[in-house]
């Protein structure tokens, strides 16, 4: 019946202890007034009885001893004064006095009057004397009365003290006894409890509890500590739900920053390569627009040129300057030549867009150049898939992939490998051409495409076109929405990447 | 000048010889009984089939009142007025300065007063100047004086050598045989009569046995050429060995005041029981000197002279010498009134004697004196005298 139960009546520590005093001092009060008070009279009264007998038994010989030597002195004095007047009397002049009896009478009387005040004065001198002995008697009796008692209290006071402290002793350590035995069991243990409750809540356990509390402050104490813990669980855990949920929004936060940092960079890296081409572009343009001009101005005279002397040795087919005339007429040629790549660089016009089967493209090329490629010692590879297709102007296409393994085995004159690899990234085509050449220098990877760009290493290899091919095919790539891009490692090799417009996406040329 | 024989300056006995006995049981004799009669009974055996001094004494008074009653004549008639005789002219002469001397012209003065004589007695001082004292004595002749006293030793050898046909009476001479002023006790046989203050040796001896009770070692510092000193120690020596305890006396001998304290140190190394002061000038006029030496050891004085005991001895033993002074005037109105012939007169001797005890001298001694010696001692004094008392000096 647990409601039936009456709670414990509170009892502060205060008073537990003040209690325990009190019945402690009681305890030690009533021992010695049931114990050492009647002890203690007995043995005073015992003591007291002691000095008393051996002080009245000093007195009785004091007494005793001065009444015979009072005697001895009396008989002595009255034998002396007895003997000392006959002789006086034996000392009277008496001759001096004829047989005078008046005379004899007077000097007698005036002997015995000068020996009774001589007898006075010593009288006199005498009990003074008698007085400073009698003291220094009743001094040295009681300087030894006192030494007696302070023995006999001495004597008493150390069986007293030995008694007292006996009990006492004993008495106290059986009090101190009960009194340790409960603060041990009122204040120790408690705290003890308490103690290695606050070491578990300090190692992280806070799943302490504390039973049997005594009703007292300590008592308070452990409830307020119990209470402590409660609370520092409450907020234990509500930090680690905030804890978990903050860990939830720092990952999400990281992996948000993370993709934007992607993203980021890749925007970064889109728009570094965008600002290159578009450097390139605006440089290529440029260099278009510039070449455009002066091959254009050049092919009207060139033609002029080539008509007239076409005209002259039409005109004089047997003339001895037929044969110098056409030697001009084939240098004016490849200046057409010459011209019309420049055109095709400034200009470049992609026409009959039309969708093509990449490997196709690339084998039909590959034929091309294959011969040349056994007689260097190269070897070529292709990674092309077959359905990879693409929409382009065929024939300016050729022109690329011809120019692209053109210049490879040109890089690669000792022999090596030339790999093809085509393949669809997101939405656009990719058709790389890699080379095991001499590569080219990290400086001059920024003009690869520049016209006339001839590609001179320390070994004296160098490009054996005109140094137009790859501003050609940059050109058309670039006519095609597509890009042209390199990457080269000297003496490892290059790799030229052609990136076209996906099939879908590809709207004609330009 | 040197001592030989004299009287010191406080009139005590001189005793270098022991006198004979002057009458058929000597005066020290009885004195030694009397004093030692609770301890030597024996003594009382020498008094059989003789009259004690107490009957003696009652025999003379009741004499005395028979011839008074009966009204026969005598000298005390002349006395009294019925045959009145002329003043006669009377010279003291004193060698020195004396409390003891002076006293006795005291009880010489008293005497003749109390008998109603009016003598005219002249008293001249030699200042201890042997030439002043003949001229004074040649004076006391030239003037025709009927008798001359002279006050001590020294001043009765004087005496004896100026004064030739007056009679002359001497008093306080300690041995007047040692000082060659007479022969034999009995009388001179010239103009010179007199009494003495001599005190048997065994008298002073049993005074110093209740003084140190038990007393075996008496210490005694005298200087080697006195011979007053030297003849007490002989007569104590000769009386130390009787007795229940003999007293082996330790002599240390001193010729300077400043050896009197190395001298009482010596003595208390031999473990004496007392110091003796002698009749002794060097010493008897340092006891100061002796008490400061002697202070805190428990070990008292002891001196034969008054003049001893007031100055620092615990206890003494002397004589009363106003009535010494008394008995003189006695001889010497034999001499004037009867016409007796001075030569023919014994050398009287005094029976009774006076124990002295000084109190502060015990105590600065540290010595507690005995309570028997308290009771009997006839003179307590209190105090000590740092000087002799003022002199009662006769006219």
């Amino acid at each position: 019946m647990e409601s039936d139960r009456k709670p414990r009546r509170r009892v502060p520590l205060r008073t537990k202890l003040l209690l325990a005093i009190v019945a402690v001092a009681a305890l030690m009060l009533g021992f010695l007034l049931l114990y050492f008070g009647p002890a203690t009279e007995q043995s005073f009264s015992a003591a007291s009885d002691e000095w008393i007998e051996r002080t009245s038994a000093a007195m009785r010989e004091l007494s005793r001893t001065d009444n015979e030597n009072g005697q001895r002195l009396l008989n002595d004095l009255i034998r002396h004064s007895a003997d000392a007047r006959r002789r006086a009397l034996l000392d009277i002049p008496w001759s001096l006095y004829s047989g005078d009896a008046t005379l004899v009478s007077r000097a007698i009387e005036a002997q015995d009057a000068a020996r009774s005040r001589r007898l006075a004065r010593n009288v006199e001198v005498l009990g003074k004397e008698l007085n400073r002995r009698a003291e220094l008697r009743i001094a040295a009796y009681v300087e030894t009365w006192n030494g007696q008692q302070r023995t006999v209290a001495t004597a008493f006071g150390s069986r007293l003290r030995t008694l007292y402290l006996g009990l006492s002793g004993g008495v106290l350590l059986v009090l101190l006894l009960v009194l340790a035995l409960g603060l041990d069991r009122a204040i120790v243990r408690p705290v003890r409890v308490l103690r290695q409750a606050t070491q578990k809540v300090a190692s992280g356990d806070l799943a302490v509890t504390i039973d049997r509390a005594p009703h007292d402050e300590l008592g308070d104490l452990a409830a307020d500590f119990a209470e402590m813990v409660r609370r520092l669980r409450a907020s234990r855990d509500e930090i680690e739900d905030k804890s978990n949920q903050l860990e939830a929004w720092n990952q999400t936060l990281q992996d948000q920053v993370q993709r934007k940092t992607q993203h980021l960079q890749s925007a970064l890296a889109d728009l570094r390569a965008t600002q290159l081409r578009l450097t390139h572009a605006d440089k290529m343009a440029s260099l278009g627009t510039l070449a455009g001009g002066i091959a254009h101005e050049f092919n009207n005279l060139i033609g002029g040129i080539r008509g007239c002397i076409a005209e002259a040795v039409a005109s004089a087919p047997d003339s001895p300057a037929r044969e110098p005339l056409e030697v001009a007429l084939r240098a004016t040629e490849r200046a057409g030549t010459v011209t019309a790549k420049l055109l095709r660089f400034a200009r470049p016009r992609v026409q009959g867009m039309e969708h093509a089967r990449v490997r196709e493209l690339v084998v039909e090329v590959v034929d091309l150049v294959e011969p040349q490629a056994r007689r260097q010692g190269v070897q070529v590879e292709l990674q092309v898939r077959d359905e990879l297709d693409v929409r382009v102007d065929t024939g300016e296409m050729h022109q690329v992939l011809l120019n692209l393994f053109t210049n490879a085995l040109q890089a690669m004159p000792g022999g090596g490998r030339l790999t093809i690899t085509g393949r669809r990234v997101g939405s656009e085509v990719e058709i790389a051409v890699a080379d095991t050449g001499i590569g080219i220098p990290e400086a001059q990877i920024s003009h690869v495409f520049d016209p006339f760009f001839t590609n001179r290493t320390e070994h004296g290899t160098t490009g054996e076109g005109s140094g137009l091919g790859l501003s050609v095919s940059f050109g058309i790539v670039s006519a095609h929405g597509g890009r042209i891009t390199v990457d080269s490692e000297p003496g490892r090799g290059s790799t030229f990447t052609v990136c076209l417009p996906g099939p879908d996406q590809t709207g004609g040329g330009r | 000048m040197k001592q030989l024989g004299s009287t010191p300056s406080d009139g005590t006995p001189a005793r270098g010889t022991t006198p004979p006995t002057p009458h058929p049981r000597p005066p020290h004799a009885d004195r030694a009984s009397a004093v030692r009669r609770d301890r030597e009974p024996q003594c009382c055996g020498r008094r059989t089939g003789t009259r004690s001094p107490i009957g003696d004494t009652l025999a003379r008074v009741a004499l005395v009142a028979t011839l008074s009653l009966t009204g026969a004549s005598g000298p005390a008639q002349d006395r009294n007025g019925k045959t009145p005789q002329p003043p006669k002219r009377i010279g003291v002469f004193f060698w020195h300065d004396s409390p003891n001397d002076e006293a006795a012209l005291v009880g010489i003065r008293a005497a003749f007063a109390e008998i109603g004589r009016k003598d005219d007695i002249r008293v001249a001082r030699a200042g201890e100047n042997e030439a002043a004292g003949a001229r004074i004595l040649a004076g006391f002749q030239r003037d025709g004086v009927d008798l001359v006293f002279a006050m001590g030793t020294q001043a009765a050898v004087l005496a004896s050598k100026h004064v030739k046909r007056t009679p002359v009476v001497f008093t306080a001479v300690t041995n007047p045989i040692d000082a060659g002023l007479i022969r034999s006790w009995d009388g001179s046989g010239s103009n010179l009569a007199g009494n003495s203050n001599w005190i048997a040796p065994d008298t002073i001896l049993q005074v110093f046995r209740m003084t140190v009770p038990g007393i075996g070692r008496l210490g005694m510092i005298r200087t080697p050429d006195c011979i007053v000193s030297a003849s007490e120690l002989r007569a104590l020596r000769a009386h130390s060995s009787g007795g229940t305890t003999p007293i082996e006396i330790v002599e240390a001998p001193v010729t300077r005041a400043e050896q009197l304290a190395a001298a009482v140190d010596r003595l208390a190394a031999q473990r004496v029981d007392a110091i003796w002061i002698p009749i002794d000038p060097l010493v008897y006029r340092n006891t100061s000197r002796l008490l400061d030496a002697a202070r805190g050891r428990g070990i008292p004085l002891v001196s034969s002279s008054l003049r001893g005991t007031r100055t620092g001895a615990t206890a003494g033993v002397v004589v009363d010498y106003v009535l010494l002074g008394k008995l003189a005037a006695a001889i010497a109105l034999q001499i004037l009134e009867h016409g007796r012939d001075p030569g023919s007169l014994p050398i009287g001797r005094m029976h009774s004697y006076r124990v002295t005890v000084n109190l502060e001298a015990a105590r600065q001694c540290s010595y507690e004196v005995p309570y028997s010696l308290l009771l009997l001692a006839d003179i307590l004094l209190e105090k000590i005298d740092s000087v002799d008392p003022p002199s009662p000096r006769g006219k």
